[in-house]
């Protein structure tokens, strides 16, 4: 599965996500740092609007996250969701960072 | 009116028994009940009533209420007529609807989380007895060394609003708070009892909750708390251990398995006084980086953004 991330004044960026992953470990395996902060459904801070595709949860997701403000948009909450799509597009709330622009993290990330 | 303390948080959760073992295990709550509605009951080691916090099962994460005891059971009466006078909604919560307390009066705050009044709360005792008790817990007891739960943090698009009430209406005083340029509040914290707060403000999303925290003996029990977080892997912020400016604590704040934040932390300062007659530390923003993480002297982008 083809996971396209955007977010305003970033370039879009693509990764490949195996079925089962969440968006989460799928981009840290890519070498993609993600703004988190709870990593367990509940903060907000990976809250993601799904432009295309579609998540499941195997684990709980805060429902309020997923609805409020929503109006007709789709959100996420990258820390748990699993695409089921052989695409998703998502548009981050916040920037995200590579890996590889950061020296320590290349030599201890392989 | 005599509001004496904010005694527990009612939270709601994703996960009751993942929470049950990262309040119990990590955080170092006493599990003291269960009822027919799936809700668990904790308390930390200093305190004798029935709960300090109860886990609600949700399908979000958050706050369902703050749980707020008064001196006197006349007290309820004329909270109620008090709060429904500056035009917010009363309902009344007969005694044993939750568990081990009496009748409540609960309303929202202007930003629209909910306080509940009560008076009576069953007893269940300290950690250590009530007899001939050791001054300290039994070795082995599991979690952090958290003696009480202290104060809460909660969001609000306008922290005046919920100032005014608090302290027109519940009495509460205003210890410290931060402006902007234009004098507007950017956060606020009030107390009711004899530290220097019980309730705090922050800018954000109305009805959301951003953080409780539990308080320890020394700067000491705080670094043991980490070493306990580090070895649960639990989700911690950037920052900490660490201190505020803000009323100086030593804290480091960290996720419950719903995402609803927790803080570790020690020594407030203590602030008694008749209601509105100690005057408030006023913070101006350029400095509120300093007075959130003294030692950083930066606030996370996200810090008031990230709430349940």
């Amino acid at each position: 599965m083809r996971v396209t991330l955007r977010h305003a004044g970033q370039p879009e960026l693509q990764f490949e996500c195996s079925a089962g992953d969440t968006v989460l470990a799928a981009a840290r395996r890519a070498g993609i740092i993600l703004h988190v902060a709870c990593e367990q459904g509940g903060c907000g801070a990976c809250r993601a609007r799904i432009v295309d595709g579609e998540v499941h949860y195997p684990l709980p997701a805060s429902a309020r996250w997923l609805d409020e403000g929503a109006g007709s948009d789709c959100y996420a909450l990258l820390c748990r969701a699993v695409p089921i799509s052989d695409t998703l597009v998502l548009e981050t709330a916040y920037r995200w960072r590579q890996r590889e622009s950061a020296p320590l993290s290349r030599l201890m990330g392989g | 009116m005599a509001i004496s303390r904010f005694s527990y948080a009612s939270m709601n959760v994703m996960d009751v028994a993942a929470a049950v073992r990262h309040y119990v295990h990590v955080v170092g709550l006493r599990e003291i009940d269960r009822d027919e509605r799936g809700r668990v009951y904790l308390q930390a080691a200093d305190n004798q009533d029935h709960h300090c916090l109860i886990l609600n099962p949700a399908d979000s994460a958050g706050v369902d209420h703050l749980g707020f005891k008064v001196n006197d059971p006349a007290d309820l009466d004329e909270a109620a007529a008090a709060v429904a006078a500056y035009g917010l909604p009363v309902t009344r919560v007969a005694a044993g609807s939750i568990r081990g307390q009496g009748d409540g009066v609960r309303f929202p705050l202007p930003s629209g989380q909910h306080m509940l009044l009560y008076f009576h709360a069953e007893k269940i005792g300290y950690v250590t007895g009530m007899e001939n008790p050791s001054p300290v817990p039994p070795q082995g007891t599991p979690g952090g060394r958290v003696t009480h739960l202290d104060h809460t943090l909660i969001a609000a698009q306008s922290p005046q609003d919920d100032v005014n009430f608090l302290t027109q209406v519940l009495d509460f005083s205003l210890t410290e708070k931060v402006v902007d340029p234009a004098g507007n509040t950017l956060a606020a914290f009030l107390t009711c009892g004899h530290t220097m707060h019980d309730l705090a403000i922050g800018p954000g999303p109305d009805g959301h909750f951003h953080h409780m925290a539990f308080g320890m003996d020394s700067r000491t029990e705080v670094i043991h708390g980490v070493d306990l977080l580090k070895e649960n892997a639990v989700p911690a912020l950037e920052y900490g251990i660490t201190r505020h400016g803000i009323s100086g604590v030593t804290t480091i704040y960290f996720h419950d398995p719903s995402g609803n934040r927790n803080e570790f932390y020690n020594g407030a300062y203590l602030a008694p006084g008749a209601p509105g007659w100690v005057p408030p530390i006023v913070w101006q923003a350029e400095h509120f980086a300093r007075g959130a993480f003294y030692y950083e002297n930066a606030v996370p982008e996200t810090f008031f953004a990230e709430v349940t």
